[in-house]
């Protein structure tokens, strides 16, 4: 079993990641502190960012979740675009996903980053 | 009666028949090499019948013949005839020749790729490790056969997630293709290939990138310059530069695949598409959002002239279009981008699939950004719905 941070603040999208990672240990975060937060407490081995959010942008979590823990195995997922994405992967998240991610696209993604 | 005339063959009809079953094969050998997949079937299925009559049901012929046309089919996609053929194959020579003969190797190699081609994974793993075990046998450790082994259970393992072991493989394969002397062998290239894509998936990028650099330079000795994996191999290079924010080394590079593509298929191409949807992404990412804008356009527009209107293809293009406009606030643009990617969606996988509701769920939550409250509750409840029906079907 493993320990997935979900930080999505649209509620629906967040019940359906819940949902989908029925079965590990799931977090979950609606804006940028609370993540931050809920890493340094449990150090998930993923984290699924949604990068628009409240309080602390998803790009400043992901900078002091990397800072906090170099290793930190972060899948951002956004639906503004490359612009962000790239200052995600700056802020040292792994990997961008577009909204609306493939279903397969999205499991491939997690088991692939639960395995490393 | 046949249309081999009778049941009875004689000595000069057995000769004539053994020069007809050489060439038959090699023929459809050739074929199956130059693409020609329907074609080298045909073929294949007559040199099984010429080995049957020939040599008898049983013979070895038969089972070369055989995994000929499995090799053919697995690569049309027919995996189930494949496997059959190969399972066959298999037995006739591990009846006809023990099975630590490296015939049996290579069929059990082959066999193992069909079960990888099905998604058995499981299946697949104790038949190279068989076959290797036969080949480190007979052949021994530095044999090319042996890299060659060790590569193909190494893209197993990185199938299965298993990244550590693929390494070690990759690594060893490289190090006895290195060993034998053969610097300009394209295998070689396709280990480093494969070695960059494990570095890559651990985002060690700098490693990632001097291997697929590697790879480039002996794929580049190995096919010349305009060969269609020479443009596969820089699109990966770009696509490190990509990620590390080299924006401009990466659409340089792009550039170049776009020039090297275009000779192998023309403009027109899905691969062309492909590359402007990259460079879009490039231009996107400097803020170049016009640029971005109208390649991303070239590319859906490239892509419904060659795949159709409605091929799944155009979504990721529409939705990766729809997200600019949605940055830059052009909600009616993105909206339409949007739902041309759900239409598609719907309209090739039906309306209960996941990626279906996953698009209705992204619209859902765009128009609740914009307080389009009754919009946004409908298109998630339908979502919801739909996950409901699939995710527990999953």
């Amino acid at each position: 079993m493993s320990k997935i941070l979900i930080v999505e603040d649209y509620k629906d999208l967040s019940e359906f990641y819940q949902e989908f990672l029925e079965g590990d240990n799931l977090f979950t975060a609606s804006d940028g502190e609370a993540a931050v937060a809920l890493y340094k407490e449990h150090k998930p081995d993923v984290v699924l960012m949604d990068l628009k959010l409240p309080k602390k942008s998803g790009i400043d979590a992901t900078k002091e979740i990397i800072q906090f823990d170099p290793k930190a195995k972060i899948i951002a997922i956004t639906a503004y675009g490359s612009t962000i994405g790239s200052k995600a992967l700056e802020a040292g998240a792994k990997e961008v996903l577009r909204k609306p991610v493939r279903f397969n696209e999205l499991k491939e993604i997690i088991a692939k980053y639960k395995s490393i | 009666m046949d249309y081999w005339g009778n049941n009875v063959v004689s000595k000069n009809q057995e000769k004539a028949f053994d020069v007809l079953w050489d060439n038959t094969t090699y023929k459809a050998i050739n074929t199956y090499r130059e693409g020609k997949y329907a074609e080298a079937a045909e073929l294949a299925k007559l040199s099984i019948d010429i080995a049957k009559k020939v040599y008898g049901n049983d013979s070895t012929k038969v089972a070369i013949s055989m995994n000929n046309l499995s090799l053919i089919y697995d690569a049309q996609g027919k995996f189930e005839e494949a496997e059959s053929l190969s399972v066959k194959a298999l037995e006739i020579w591990e009846n006809n020749l023990g099975s630590d003969d490296p015939d049996v190797a290579t069929s059990l190699n082959n066999l193992a790729g069909i079960y990888v081609s099905r998604g058995k994974y499981k299946e697949a793993e104790p038949l190279y490790k068989r076959s290797l075990d036969i080949k480190q046998k007979t052949l021994g450790q530095n044999h090319l056969e042996i890299a060659t082994g060790y590569n193909n259970l190494a893209d197993l393992y990185r199938l299965e997630k298993k990244f550590n072991e693929a390494e070690t493989l990759y690594r060893k394969a490289i190090e006895i293709f290195e060993h034998n002397k053969d610097p300009k062998n394209p295998d070689i290239g396709s280990a480093l290939n494969n070695l960059a894509e494990i570095h890559k998936i651990k985002g060690q990028y700098t490693e990632a990138l001097n291997l697929y650099k590697r790879a480039f330079e002996i794929w580049r000795s190995a096919y010349g310059p305009d060969h269609p994996d020479i443009a596969t191999a820089i699109n990966n290079i770009a696509g490190i530069y990509y990620l590390e924010g080299n924006y401009g080394e990466a659409e340089k590079l792009y550039r170049e695949v776009l020039k090297i593509d275009e000779k192998s298929y023309g403009k027109n191409h899905h691969y062309h598409a492909m590359t402007f949807n990259n460079i879009a992404l490039v231009k996107e990412g400097i803020g170049q959002y016009e640029e971005a804008e109208s390649y991303f356009k070239e590319a859906f527009q490239i892509s419904e002239k060659t795949l159709g209107e409605f091929h799944p293809s155009l979504v990721t293009f529409f939705n990766n279009l729809a997200g600019l406009y949605r940055a830059r606030e052009q909600y009616e643009e993105a909206e339409f981008y949007f739902k041309k990617g759900l239409i598609i969606l719907e309209k090739v996988f039906g309306t209960n699939n996941p990626d279906v509701a996953m698009a209705m769920l992204n619209l859902a939550e765009m128009y609740e950004s914009q307080g389009r409250t009754d919009e946004a509750k409908r298109y998630s409840e339908s979502a919801k719905s739909i996950f409901k029906k699939t995710l527990k079907s999953d």
